[in-house]
């Protein structure tokens, strides 16, 4: 039973596309129906994935839960999915992050049915990548999760319609590296290898680095590492649908758990010996996006180097000599994608309404007290108050970071305090009221929706801290 | 009794023929007259091969078995398809149809033979027919001095080719035309006889098939020719072409010089880059899917260098997979049209997906087939060339065809640009039904094919 619910989890969205493409626009042309679906089917999909936390054997370190389709093409004629902590709570984070990406729609006008039925399908491809329990079908939801995204940014780019390409030239460059490994090594063995028993492939001798050089830059290419980095700064910098940009914010998960599933088991020496040279290139990457993020005054632009400094400490864990961080990965991954899909939501409003102020946007939470209170809240637990999950297992990561590499670590905290700095300091700008004019525009607040949402992800977060898997039962 | 019935399939194609041409004799017949007789007699030409099948005229000349009738059946339904699109250009355009539907079931019966011959020389006879009949197609389609010069240029490029092969076939002479024999024979020839046999036999179904070095002629034929005669070009000979020439490969070419798969690759290699290059430095969709054409071509250049022997057939599986593909996306190009006529650059279909999101949906899908996204069937052909590239170690071969797909996107991304993201800028034509039906058809068979793959295995 629990395996045909993974099956379930993974191809209901697929579904709920096929309803949305079929739901009528109002007359108004908004589409409330397809906006419907699209909430249902994740809100379903959210309780099964609960469902398959309680079928789940926490203490387990490996994949459970396996389920298998039938698949001729696919070596060994089968495509696995399987499960454990890990994924599930990746997958659980992410239909939360998509479900309120859909409630900051509210504030944007266009092709919404398009979106809303392309963002179900990314959510499928989502899910399957995160549930492949075996290597072919990794490669297979890795290629398909890049396709809905690229359109949804086509759709919404407007002008920058070369965004949308350069978003998916690089993406498919690094599908096309990760092809060559996953090709030559079911060339030596066509049976079903699954992605836990990667390390036990014999490789020939000169397979090795190929085969690891692939994987290793197919997986970097989804990270904003320098000099990989440039597909998703300016994708992030003509996006004005928080949907969208959490979509696109979610995609550098797929590397980071690449890394995850790949990296400590199993490196040839040619490739182990790059890593400090990797390990350097990731906090100059967070010292530039820490420098970048605390100069520029956008919004949007502090929230982007915020998530991505994040994502590089976790890359920084995964590459640690270490395998006991992967549990606190997942928690504290869970949690930051909590926080930020919060933010997400509440920047894009707060940034959309302070279009209509005359000078900067200082002060404009002052008329929105929901808004303020939301923002407030999540920026604490973003910048690591301990108030949420994220407090207590970046702290392990991080101090695993500076056992692992005093000089690594230190720059690391350095850039996590510098986020800090510019988040507290962006927080009190807008809370500013001296910098607010007379005779504005009417500014509206978040709406109720948007703000329970807010309260509940705080909640959830706060449970988190006290037991991570506190909704277990 | 048996062989004449076994036959039954091309006769029934050349009673269309005669039919065809006593309407035009008659006169009286409209337009759409001629597409019927010539749909009919495609039909009745599949059921008649269906019903009676077995050996037509003996072995030694015509062997029929299911992969040859399948790829009858499947050239059939393309061709078909073809027929029925194109009426309607015939009929807006207010031209006659006559001799452009008797040219269609020419093709049919030189693409039968072509694929079931055992004979050298009958092989070659229908590869002379369908080469006039693309001569002839551009020739009479011209209307432009553009089409003139390339119908000249491809006119002059064949008759060479033609000659060539005439030269060994005259060295092999009538002993060495069996198939099964030619090779045998040619083994006892001197050194300059051996090269002029494997340069004749080899460089005209290169240039047929357009594969680089001798690609020119396709991109440049199908870019401004009638878009039912491109639509020829790139969908009917294809698959009988490679068929042939793969026996030819497996018979004839690799007994005979061992290490012919060299210059396989070398063409693969020139292929691939060509057609990927080709399609980057257009805004002609035709010609970017040309290129594409020539890239795929490259790939099973190199797949049949690297393949086992006995699975070489299999690398038709690649070519039919990507003709249903093309067919799809010709057919989406079918309806391109506005105010009669039908668009063919990037700068003409912005915006489409706004009015027509179901055509634009469909072509996308076959784009992405095209480019081997999994799990679309265009995919299992990629994926099975590099795991036999793998297979023997030729991971230069993986990395530069890969490298060579990585070029061919950003054109497939400009298609996508235009069509979905643009701003509309014109008016379309509404889209016939039966462009809606035939796209359905082709995508409900992909969508089987991505369920079932197995179903791939009649192909």
């Amino acid at each position: 039973m629990p395996e045909n619910l993974l099956l379930i989890v993974v191809f209901l969205p697929l579904i709920g596309s096929l309803f949305v493409a079929a739901s009528h626009n109002d007359a108004d042309g908004t589409s409330r129906n397809a906006t419907a679906v699209s909430v249902w089917v994740i809100c379903c999909n959210i309780l099964l994935i609960l469902r398959l936390f309680s079928s789940l054997d926490i203490d387990l370190n490996s994949l459970q839960m396996i389920s298998q389709m039938s698949w001729s093409v696919a070596p060994g004629g089968i495509l696995s999915f399987g499960t454990d902590v890990l994924s599930l709570m990746i997958i659980l984070s992410i239909h939360i992050a998509l479900l309120m990406g859909i409630f900051g729609l509210k504030d944007v006008t266009g092709n919404q049915k398009g979106i809303l039925f392309l963002n179900l399908l990314f959510l499928t491809t989502t899910t399957g990548f995160f549930m492949a329990a075996d290597l072919f079908t990794f490669y297979m939801f890795f290629v398909l999760m890049i396709v809905p995204l690229f359109m949804e940014i086509g759709l919404c780019s407007g002008a920058g319609k070369k965004t949308a390409s350069r978003f998916f030239l690089y993406n498919a460059l690094g599908t096309l590296l990760l092809l060559m490994p996953v090709a030559a090594i079911y060339a030596m063995q066509n049976v079903v290898i699954y992605i836990e028993n990667i390390s036990d492939i014999r490789l020939p001798d000169n397979s090795g680095v190929f085969i690891w050089s692939g994987m290793f830059l197919a997986f970097i290419l989804r990270l904003p590492v320098w000099p990989f980095h440039y597909w998703i700064s300016s994708v992030n910098t003509v996006l004005k649908n928080p949907l969208v940009f959490t979509g696109v914010n979610l995609m550098p998960i797929s590397g980071l758990y690449g890394f995850i599933r790949f990296w400590p088991a199993v490196l040839p020496e040619e490739i182990a010996a790059l890593v400090p040279v990797f390990e350097i290139l990731c906090v100059m990457t967070m010292l530039y996006l820490a420098f970048s993020g605390y100069s520029s005054a956008g919004l949007r632009d502090k929230l982007f180097s915020y998530i991505f400094i994040y994502y590089l400490l976790y890359l920084l864990g995964v590459f640690s000599p270490t395998d006991v961080l992967k549990q606190n990965i997942a928690y504290s991954l869970f949690a930051f994608l909590l926080v930020a899909s919060g933010m997400i939501m509440i920047v894009f409003h707060v940034d959309k309404e302070s279009e209509k102020l005359q000078n900067s946007a200082n002060g404009i939470l002052c008329l929105q007290p929901k808004a303020a209170f939301s923002y407030a809240l999540l920026i604490l637990a973003g910048v690591g108050f301990p108030v949420s999950a994220l407090f207590w297992n970046n702290f392990i990561i991080v101090s695993e970071i500076l056992n692992a590499n005093v000089c690594i670590g230190t720059i690391a905290v350095f850039t996590m305090l510098l986020a800090a700095v510019f988040l507290l300091q962006n927080l009190y700008d807008l809370r500013d009221k001296s910098c607010l004019l007379q005779g504005q525009e009417k500014i509206y607040d978040i709406d109720n929706l948007r703000f329970a949402a807010g309260t509940i992800v705080m909640m959830v977060l706060f449970l988190s801290f006290i037991k991570p898997l506190w909704f277990v039962y | 009794m048996e062989e004449v019935l076994g036959i039954l399939g091309m006769v029934s194609l050349m009673v269309g023929m005669v039919a065809v041409s006593i309407q035009r004799i008659w006169g009286g017949f409209s337009t759409k007259d001629y597409f019927l007789t010539a749909r009919a007699t495609v039909i009745v030409s599949v059921a008649c091969s269906l019903l009676f099948k077995g050996d037509a005229l003996g072995v030694s000349y015509l062997a029929t078995n299911s992969q040859t009738l399948w790829i009858y059946v499947f050239t059939s339904g393309i061709v078909y398809i073809w027929l029925s699109l194109s009426l309607k250009w015939f009929v807006t355009k207010d031209l006659p149809s006559c001799l452009f539907c008797f040219l269609a079931l020419v093709g049919l019966l030189s693409c039968r033979v072509l694929s079931s011959t055992e004979n050298l020389m009958i092989m070659f006879a229908s590869l002379a027919v369908l080469m006039l009949i693309n001569f002839l197609f551009l020739y009479l389609s011209q209307q432009t001095e553009e089409l003139h010069n390339i119908s000249s240029r491809y006119g002059l490029s064949a008759l060479l080719f033609i000659m060539l092969a005439g030269a060994a076939l005259y060295i092999l002479s009538p002993a060495g035309w069996n198939l099964a024999r030619a090779a045998e024979i040619s083994s006892g020839f001197g050194l300059l006889e051996s090269y002029v046999v494997i340069a004749g036999f080899l460089f005209v179904f290169i240039f047929a098939l357009a594969v680089a070095p001798l690609h020119f002629w396709f991109a440049d034929a199908t870019a401004p020719a009638v878009l039912p005669v491109a639509a020829y070009f790139s969908l009917v000979p294809v698959l009988p072409l490679w068929t042939a020439f793969i026996k030819l490969h497996h018979q004839f070419l690799q007994p005979l010089m061992h290490n012919i798969d060299d210059l396989y690759i070398l063409f693969g290699i020139l292929s691939i880059l060509a057609g990927a290059i080709g399609a980057n430095t257009s805004r002609n969709l035709r010609r970017i899917f040309a290129g594409s054409g020539i890239f795929h071509f490259g790939v099973m250049m190199l797949a049949l260098a690297v393949l086992p022997d006995e699975a070489l057939f299999s690398g038709a599986k690649y070519i039919q997979i990507y003709l249903l593909t093309m067919t799809g996306i010709y057919t989406v190009f079918y309806s391109f049209k506005s105010r009669g006529d039908y668009l063919y650059n990037l700068n003409m279909v912005g915006g489409f997906a706004k009015v027509r999101p179901f055509v634009a949906g469909t072509m996308l899908f076959f784009m992405a087939s095209l480019v081997g996204l999994a799990p679309l069937p265009g995919f299992y052909g990629i994926w099975s060339a590099l795991k036999s590239f793998a297979d023997v170690r030729c991971y230069g071969l993986m990395a530069a065809m890969l490298g060579c797909l990585m070029f061919l996107i950003p054109a497939f991304l400009q298609v996508v640009r235009a069509v979905c993201f643009s701003p509309r800028k014109d008016n379309f034509d509404r889209t016939e039904n039966n462009i809606y039906v035939y796209l359905v058809l082709i995508t409900a068979f992909m969508l089987l094919l991505i369920c079932q793959p197995r179903f791939l295995h009649i192909l």
